[in-house]
């Protein structure tokens, strides 16, 4: 039997809560070649709420030889109004538009046009569009992803003045327990566990949830010591008390295994420093107001879900009900200090999520052009010692696709295999990459070479890949959810590699 | 050559071209991934496609399945999918097969004249097939999958690399039956719970787990539990519910079945019947419901409930479950699951989106460059978050074959003979003993036995000619499965029907078409212990989930992230003349 919900799978991903963001999302696309339509229909296909291409070109033979979206028939019609066309026969609850202009042309006579998206894409930009649709974007705060497919390489750039992710959903989810900064239930949990523990049969011991155990015995450190562990040593003497306890117990091997939670388990502001400097942003949104009502709270507030434990059923819901009830508590306390207009839920949101909140900036692409940072991608250099490993290094193409713009900014046409151009291309590259790489080839002539070859061209099976990971970072953007990559993904796929790097 | 392909030919040189051009690519599966491969080769300028795919396109594909509009559902995916990229480019030549991999029609002959194959599959079952099936054929088999934002790409070839099978694939978690009748401790066990109950009323329950003979035990539900699926009566209904959430709980904390346990279940006394939830709310599946609303979606759906498996997407099958299984929870003092929840352990849904699907279907085709250029694969990870060293997609060395492999490592070999006069007791003596020096051979046909040395019965088959032999004869592409015991070893034979083979230049009878693994020399399988470490690492995913399986404990398990030390970046530098390839 069908389901009827076409969403249904992508749903376990992101949740109604990314669906409903992407399904309200306008997203505008410039280039409609390969790897710009190709993306666009990856947003298309999962139900974004609305497109709109925008290109200058008329589909050509090569669009139809490699893009999916432009037909025989269409040859010699405007590349944006085909594949407006085309996408919108692929999702009946998207809406679509097509403008036919350059994007140089639009952002010149339009500059405030960005600022009316939920994200752009460009796609397979020139060097001079790049720069212009940059700057429209970062002027307007509009996140930009780039991408570009060259050959056997290709590359996903995305540019962020500030973005917030509520929910980064970390691989490994990282419990809030306060064992070591109880709460008051927790508190007399613990002071009741400390107190039976010696008259208990160890029947009674084992049914205790180790988050008890883990206050009990932090309260009494605390009370001889003044302190939590800090030391080695003082960590190995706080274990040494959990398994006194009974190491054949097993809510007491959990506790043993979770001891580095009494020290990590702090309700500081402080551990948050990064995100909450973000309170005094120009930009108030809702995520700065809620920060700015924790600041004044003082502490951070109990997120509410605990991890399963070996436990007696009704102590371990008891204790459950605890954290929920303390974490409401502290969601309604916060509440109180954020501005009315703030929705109930959203104020709850950020308060279970305040660990997962991360605020994301990127460099600008004019940044990026003027004074390129190559420390980072120097890493990735410096891991081995053969070259022709080191050759195919992802930073290595960056530079050398970089050095081909410089060329045909400079000339107004791609390299040839010509000697002469290749000789040119070699050359700037050397300037490009001396004493600012750990290690580049003996002789730039291969990536020239083959640079000149690919001629800029979208080979279909590399701008799909492309594509791929360009509407994959957009849908991240558009549901505030996970986090974006920080910020260029270059894609090797001469070997299939592919890093991402900050430059 | 014209326009067409001249990005192609400048990127990737002439002869890459022509060969993409004329190579014959099988693709197995037009679903998630299959769509994808198959748009990239025809964009790629591949002209000659075979695509073979069972099944028929469904709503929820829609989301990723970029070849399928609305008004294809229902109809088959291999033929959908044809039609749409074979337009893509009029030279290009696909051919479809609305059909099981698995029929017979697709011999080990028809997967040998490809050049190479792509797994872009759905189940484990089918990809074990094709394994087979390519490494019989010798067809270098590029395989792939995903789950949710990750996913792999790898290459199988006969004797070089690992093969599907040469890793345990994650076995599928079956539950302690006590666990689920007595001493559930996660929402899951008391989803199994709910969908044996369901198999108990619906489903023909002799086969339920909580099925038990009444002449030995008699639970306080078994006897009520048949009579309310045969009344649908809501009184009898009600008393069900009592005698399932309240005193059968009772009676068996009376028995002391939770004397030593951690936890004591708790019988929901005086439970209500209340107001099942309204469906008329936006978020009737998304939020969890009260204790009384279960017990009335519980009694509504055992009046509505067809008699059938379960299936996850019959409403009333899956409200029943995830109302029984939410009670089961209240007792248990789990917690209770939404609906949607439910429904994903349930029907172990796996989510499945386009984008990871493309960047899949996009390294596959790389692959299969690779593999017509005869350069060396890789075996790459997708990964969701980056590695230490900034990689995302991570090529890393495809494994050895494993040397206790029954599927690739004892190898197989092609013997063409006269199927219709060859005689059973020639082809064991001359050629199974006399040729590939088997001591104690034992020969199988599919699932029967045909001949064993220690079994008197099978002597009858000797006089016999191969094709007349029983399960349907030993006729052309037919596969015999021989099993040397005092060696261990085991060999796949392929047959192929040669009616005018030349007795005088092979008077035994038959010719032997390849022998790869050299089995005149037959080796001792060897013990795994060497290549523990390695073991479980690499099972390939499923994409899309399977009903009415057993269900999963999790997700597949996210495969151990390759170490960063583990980067092998492949390719060798080129030499100046030869181009770098896909």
């Amino acid at each position: 039997m069908a389901t009827k919900n076409k969403y249904d799978r992508q749903l376990r991903l992101w949740g109604a809560e990314g669906q409903a963001a992407l399904s309200a999302a306008h997203v505008l696309l410039i280039g409609a070649g390969p790897t710009g339509t190709e993306a666009l229909k990856n947003l298309v296909l999962p139900g974004v709420g609305e497109f709109t291409v925008v290109d200058g070109e008329r589909v050509g033979e090569s669009d139809v030889a490699s893009s999916f979206f432009a037909r025989e028939c269409d040859i010699g019609r405007p590349r944006a109004v085909v594949a407006c066309e085309l996408l919108l026969e692929l999702n009946p609850d998207v809406r679509g538009q097509s403008r036919v202009v350059s994007p140089e042309e639009l952002f010149r006579s339009e500059p405030e046009y960005a600022g009316s998206f939920a994200l752009v894409i460009g796609a397979q930009l020139d060097p001079l569009s790049l720069q212009t649709v940059g700057e429209a974007c970062w002027k307007r705060s509009v996140p930009l992803v780039v991408a570009r497919t060259c050959g056997l390489v290709g590359s996903v750039r995305l540019q962020l003045r500030r973005h917030e992710v509520v929910e980064s959903k970390p691989e490994n989810t990282t419990w809030d327990l306060r064992v070591g900064d109880p709460f008051q239930t927790l508190e007399e949990l613990g002071r009741e566990c400390a107190g039976m523990w010696e008259s208990w049969s160890s029947f009674e011991r084992g049914r205790v949830p180790y988050a008890v155990i883990l206050a009990a015995v932090a309260e009494r450190f605390r009370r001889e010591r003044g302190v939590l562990p800090e030391t080695a040593r003082d960590k190995a003497d706080f274990r040494h008390r959990i398994t006194q306890l009974g190491g054949d117990l097993e809510n007491v091997q959990e506790a043993c295994e979770n001891c580095y939670r009494v020290w990590t388990s702090s309700s500081s502001l402080e551990s948050l420093e990064v995100r909450l400097s973000h309170q005094d942003a120009s930009d108030v949104t809702p995520l700065v107001k809620v920060l700015r009502g924790i600041a004044k709270f003082g502490r951070i507030p109990i997120a509410g879900p605990i991890p399963d434990m070996h436990a007696d059923t009704s102590q371990f819901v008891a204790l459950q009900r605890a954290y929920a009830r303390a974490a409401n508590a502290d969601a309604k306390a916060v509440r109180e200090l954020v501005p009315s207009e703030v929705p109930d839920d959203y104020v709850n949101y950020v308060c279970r999520h305040l660990r997962d909140v991360r605020i994301v900036a990127t460099r600008s692409l004019a940044d990026e052009l003027e004074s390129p940072d190559l420390e980072d991608a120097a890493d990735a250099l410096a891991e081995s010692d053969d070259p022709t490993k080191l050759a195919q290094t992802p930073v290595l193409w960056y530079v050398a696709l970089r050095a081909a713009d410089r060329f045909l900014l400079k000339r107004k046409r791609w390299p040839s295999t010509d000697p002469l151009d290749v000789k040119d291309l070699v050359a700037d590259l050397q300037a490009l990459s001396a004493g600012k790489l750990p290690w580049t080839p003996d002789t730039w002539d291969h990536h020239a070479i083959e640079l000149a070859r690919f001629q800029n061209a979208e080979l279909h099976a590399v701008a799909s890949v492309i594509a791929a990971v360009a509407a994959q970072e957009a849908v991240k953007l558009i549901a505030h959810m996970y986090l974006p990559i920080n910020h260029t993904f270059f894609f090797n796929a001469i070997n299939a590699s592919a890093a991402t790097f900050e430059i | 050559m014209g326009d067409r392909y001249s990005d192609g030919v400048s990127s990737l040189g002439p002869q890459t071209m022509e060969t993409l051009r004329k190579a014959k690519i099988l693709v197995v599966g037009a679903g998630g991934i299959g769509c994808e491969v198959l748009k990239n080769l025809v964009l790629l300028g591949c002209e000659r496609i075979v695509t073979v795919d069972l099944d028929t396109i469904d709503v929820s594909n829609l989301n990723r399945q970029l070849l399928f509009r609305r008004e294809h559902v229902g109809q088959a995916k291999a033929v959908v999918a044809r039609e749409v990229v074979a337009r893509l480019n009029p030279r290009a030549c696909v051919e479809a097969h609305h059909a099981n991999i698995k029929d017979s029609k697709f011999s080990v002959s028809w997967f040998g004249e490809f050049e190479v194959a792509a797994n872009a599959l759905d189940n484990v079952d089918a990809r074990r097939h094709v394994n087979r099936m390519c490494l019989a054929a010798g067809v270098p088999l590029v395989e792939a999958g995903t789950t949710g934002y990750l996913g792999q790409v790898f290459v199988i070839k006969k004797g070089e690399t690992a093969c599907y099978e040469c890793f345990p694939k994650p076995s599928r978690v079956a539950y302690p039956i006590c666990t689920i009748r007595s001493t559930p401790d996660k929402p899951v066990h008391c989803v199994v719970w709910a969908k044996e109950l369901f198999k108990l009323m619906f489903g023909g329950g002799g086969e339920s787990m909580l099925y038990e003979d009444a002449a030995v035990e008699k639970s306080a539900y078994a006897g009520l539990a048949a009579e309310a699926a045969a009344t649908r009566s809501p009184a009898i209904i009600a008393r069900l519910l009592v005698a399932l959430f309240e005193t059968d709980v009772a009676k068996q904390i009376e028995a002391g079945t939770y004397k030593t346990a951690k936890t004591t279940p708790k019988p929901l006394v005086g439970l209500r019947v209340g107001t099942p939830p309204s469906r008329a709310a936006s978020d009737w599946d998304r939020r969890e419901w009260t204790v009384e609303e279960c017990a009335g979606e519980l009694s509504l759906s055992i009046q509505d409930a067809r008699i059938n498996e379960f299936d996850k997407d019959d409403p009333a099958a899956m409200s029943f479950v995830a109302a029984a299984a939410n009670l089961r929870c209240a007792n248990f003092g789990i917690e209770r699951q939404t609906l949607y929840a439910a429904k994903g352990i349930a029907g172990n849904i796996i989510p499945a989106i386009a984008t990871t699907n493309a960047v899949v279907a996009g390294l596959q085709v790389s692959e299969i460059v690779k593999v017509l250029t005869s350069q060396k694969p890789s075996y790459t990870y997708c990964l969701r978050d980056p590695t230490r060293k900034g990689y995302l997609l991570q090529p890393t060395a495809l494994d050895e074959p494993q040397p206790g492999c029954y599927a690739c490592r004892s190898g197989s070999v092609t013997v063409a003979l006269n199927t219709e006069t060859t005689k059973l007791e020639t082809f064991v003596k001359k050629f199974v003993v006399g040729n590939l020096n088997f001591v104690k051979p034992a020969l199988d046909l599919g699932e029967s036995g045909i001949y064993d040395e220690e079994d008197d019965r099978l002597s009858e088959n000797l006089g016999s000619s191969l094709s007349d032999l029983p399960a349907g004869g030993i006729k052309d592409g037919a596969i015999v499965k021989a099993t040397d015991f005092s060696t261990d070893l085991d060999l796949t034979i392929v047959v192929k029907h040669l009616p005018d083979l030349d007795d005088q230049q092979y008077p035994e009878g038959f010719r032997i078409l390849s022998d790869q693994q050299g089995p005149s020399e037959p080796k001792k399988r060897s013990l795994r212990s060497d290549d523990d470490d390695d073991v479980g690492k690499k099972a390939p995913e499923v994409e899309e989930e399977e009903d009415d399986v057993e269900i999963l404990e999790e997700p597949p398990p996210t495969k151990k992230r390759p170490k960063d030390d583990d980067v092998v970046l492949l390719l060798e530098e080129p030499p100046p003349t030869k181009k770098p390839r896909l």
